[in-house]
């Protein structure tokens, strides 16, 4: 039996001149989990919007269940049963699930296709409520759903889990499983090495555009050493640290924040972070420049805008810096990979812009920073250097409240740490004074 | 701008043409002899070089205004009621209060006043209220049109004419003089869009439009002053239509009637997208404009095409400019099919 896709050979080649694959190949079988990993940069998104088709690739050719198809356009790869889940919902938020189902499928046997595949699985979908009042791992089960109604044989997910809590994972892989016990087959695309071990088959590694493995998932650590350009080796960080000088400056009674050091605010995305982070930094503009990496990125970028310019708008009233010094520092820094600092903003891939906007923040801010989410969505390797940063700013004298939905990460960055639930703040907890049990418990909303 | 989007622009503009030029066929002309001789007749002729001149002076100084706010995002339909709201107010200054001495200086000075009033309430209504500027800006041009209209029909109306609807003329003392042979406004028009230019590529403040432009929540997630960069641009904007409309009236009508609105606070929304709201582009698409204007005169006379005729290339123009993006891309295409 022919693989359900297969692509041979792809070049891609951006107008800009950037080769975003170099000769890859991948191949997936009916009823396979397949995932996808690489570093930001790698050409992961670019592959799979090649076997979406939405970019076409310079040279190679796509093979959809043995036979070959040219110029693949989106729409035709979904009426040959290709289909993409992204990374954010595209659902109509106002919409009830099922009308939003209803919306790419408005046929008759709506409701008997989805008894059928709704029984099957046995999984609970919410589909009466509106979807913004659903949460994410749901809105994503619905996708999935959608995409199963009208057909798909394979379904492309891209960083499904970005922003679950780790019980609303293990819900999705399960069905993930029993789906493609069924025959349907699924592109997965995440950074996360435990859950691509737990749920892929096989597995294409990409670095710098190019495939450099492919297989069965095998040894773990082997995997990692593949998709980073060098080991490197970073210094430990202090779980603990021995000197914490608390000046405990009350925001609003909201929260307190340490004196150099770093305060975690801790939980689920979702949970009134935004509008936590807004009021801290609205209340801490009252001492002058706020460093804030908000959760979305796109409101901390003018797109079209050189990097250049997106340092100077932030600070244009300051005409002692040197803003093309200061680009050149916090493009070196952070690794943020780009030709030049004078080309838009909008040229760079995610990861990259993720960087510099938080490189960005960090350097220009001398007294307070927020950081919403700041390494989410970022490999471990760019996580590493954010976290490394942030400590070098602390000692600098900056104080950093930190949001992240990452319990290992919350202990290897913070000082302090409170935990976000529907919109309560519990702590703040010294690192080493609570357990993780306890931080797992209140994530979830127990023991309030 | 680059040279795909200098290309869309081209690309437009033939497109427009094509579409102008069917019109001109089924009127029985031909596209070309009429383009040639509206050519020769705004830009060869003395006369009709004047009459271009004078019209791509006030689309400049309209548009170098526009720019100011069209790159803040921020969408001014008003230019025209601001126009004529200006040149009323300057109208005041001389027909109703006497100050004693003639000079074109006080009435401009006020009728750059009241332009930039006119569109600052628009402006704070958005600011505050979040009100969509482009029905307000829109529906402030007919009352300006109708104010208009009152005192040319009614209150300022010259008793010697027998009954046509204008107002008596300005003495001497108050008018604009030619210079060099142009228009006063040609020459100014070109001060005035390097000062819009310098505003909006050279200072802090026109950065800061920029930004708001491009991304209202990047500016403010940097604490951008919103009042300064909402009302602040809109009040320049209504300050060039305020100029304008001065500058007709002082240096060209001496005079109003109710064919003082000509709509060219229209147009100058066309050459500023087409300018792509630099104020030196601006000025360029002025001129070609405005030749197009005056030029329209010719064709109706030579090829028998109603004057009203030129709307329809405006409007052809302007769907192509919105969807320049897409032309542009459509352009790339081609290129990359080619080579």
């Amino acid at each position: 039996m022919p693989p359900i896709l297969e692509a041979r050979n792809i070049w891609v080649v951006y107008g800009d001149g950037t080769i975003a694959n170099k000769g890859v190949s991948i191949s997936i079988e009916k009823g396979e989990i397949h995932g996808l990993l690489g570093e930001n940069g790698a050409g992961k998104t670019t592959l799979v919007k090649v076997l979406y088709g939405v970019v076409q690739p310079v040279s190679g050719e796509i093979y959809v269940e043995g036979s070959r198809v040219e110029r693949l356009t989106p729409s035709k790869a979904r009426s040959l049963g290709i289909f993409m889940v992204p990374q954010h919902s595209i659902l109509v938020s106002t919409l009830t699930g099922y009308d939003n189902i209803k919306l790419s499928y408005p046929y008759e046997d709506l409701d008997d296709k989805l008894d059928n595949i709704l029984s099957e699985l046995n999984v609970l979908i919410e589909l009466d409520k509106p979807v913004h009042e659903l949460p994410r791992g749901m809105l994503k089960k619905i996708e999935v759903i959608r995409a199963l109604i009208s057909g798909a044989k394979l379904i492309i997910l891209d960083e499904p889990t970005s922003v679950m809590s780790p019980i609303e994972v293990q819900e999705l892989i399960r069905m993930l499983d029993s789906l493609a016990n069924r025959g349907v087959s699924f592109i997965y695309i995440s950074h996360r090495l435990d859950e691509v071990v737990e749920i892929c088959d096989r597995i294409t590694v990409l670095r710098d555009g190019s495939v450099v493995y492919t297989g069965e998932v095998g040894d773990v650590s082997e995997v990692y050493r593949k998709m980073f350009r060098s080991d490197l080796s970073y210094e430990k960080f202090r779980l603990v640290k021995e000197q914490f000088n608390i000046e405990r400056v009350k925001i609003d009674g909201l929260l307190e924040m340490p004196k150099e050091g770093v305060h975690v605010i801790l939980g689920v995305e979702g949970n009134g972070q935004d509008v936590l982070a807004r009021r801290i930094v609205s209340k801490l503009g009252e001492y002058g420049f706020v460093g804030f990496v908000p959760g979305k990125i796109e409101e901390a970028i003018v797109p079209n805008m050189s990097l250049v310019d997106n340092l100077r708008f932030r600070v244009v009233d300051d005409d002692g810096l040197d803003y093309i010094k200061l680009t050149e520092r916090i493009v070196e820094r952070y690794e943020v990979i780009t030709e030049s600092i004078y080309k838009p903003i909008s040229k760079l891939s995610g990861g990259n812009i993720q960087r510099f906007v938080v490189g960005r923040e960090l350097e220009l801010s001398d007294k307070y920073t927020v950081l919403e989410f700041p390494t989410r969505g970022l490999d471990m390797r760019s996580m590493k250097l954010i976290h490394r940063r942030v400590q070098e700013a602390v000692e600098r004298g900056v104080s950093i409240i930190y949001f992240t939905e990452d319990i290992e990460e919350a202990l290897e960055v913070g000082d302090l740490i409170s935990i976000i639930y529907r919109g309560r703040l519990n702590g703040p907890y010294r690192v080493g004074d609570i357990n993780i049990d306890k931080i797992k418990m209140l994530m979830s909303g127990i023991g309030w | 701008m680059d040279i795909r989007s200098f290309l869309s622009t081209i690309v437009s503009v033939l497109v427009a043409l094509f579409v102008y030029g069917l019109f001109i066929m089924y009127f029985g002309g031909d596209p070309l002899d009429a383009y040639y001789r509206m050519f020769r007749n705004s830009y060869l002729d003395p006369n009709g070089l004047y009459e271009t001149l004078r019209l791509a002076g006030s689309l400049a100084i309209l548009s170098a205004g526009l720019s100011l706010v069209f790159k803040a995002g921020i969408w001014n339909i008003g230019a025209e009621g601001q126009y004529i709201i200006g040149g009323i107010a300057a109208g005041y200054m001389i027909y109703v209060f006497n100050i004693g001495f003639e000079t074109p200086v006080i009435p401009i000075l006020v009728g750059m006043l009241v332009g930039s009033l006119y569109s600052a309430v628009p402006a704070y209504l958005k600011y505050k209220l979040d009100v969509n500027e482009v029905l307000t800006t829109l529906m402030l041009n007919y009352v300006a049109l109708y104010i208009l209209y009152y005192h040319v029909y009614g209150v300022w109306r010259d008793p010697s004419t027998f009954g046509f609807p204008v107002t008596p003329e300005i003495s001497m003392g108050f008018r604009l003089p030619d210079i060099l042979g142009m228009n006063f406004l040609f020459p100014l028009s070109i001060i005035v869009s390097i000062v819009a230019y310098y505003i909006l590529f050279r200072s802090k403040y026109g950065f800061k439009l920029r930004v708001y432009g491009e991304n209202r929540e990047a500016a403010k997630y940097s604490r951008y002053n919103l009042f300064t960069l909402i009302v602040g641009s809109m009040a320049l904007s209504g300050l060039a239509s305020g100029l304008a409309g001065t500058g007709d009236f002082l240096s060209y009508y001496h005079r109003f009637k109710p064919g003082y609105a000509a709509g060219l606070g229209y147009t100058a929304i066309i050459t500023t997208l087409v300018g792509e709201s630099n104020p030196i582009y601006t000025l360029i698409s002025s001129i070609f404009f405005a030749g197009f204007l005056y030029g329209s005169n010719t064709i109706s006379i030579v090829a028998g095409v109603p004057f009203e005729g030129i709307y329809i290339f405006e409007g052809v123009l302007l769907a192509f400019i919105i969807s320049r993006r897409y032309i542009g891309r459509w352009v790339k295409w081609m290129g990359a099919e080619n080579s």
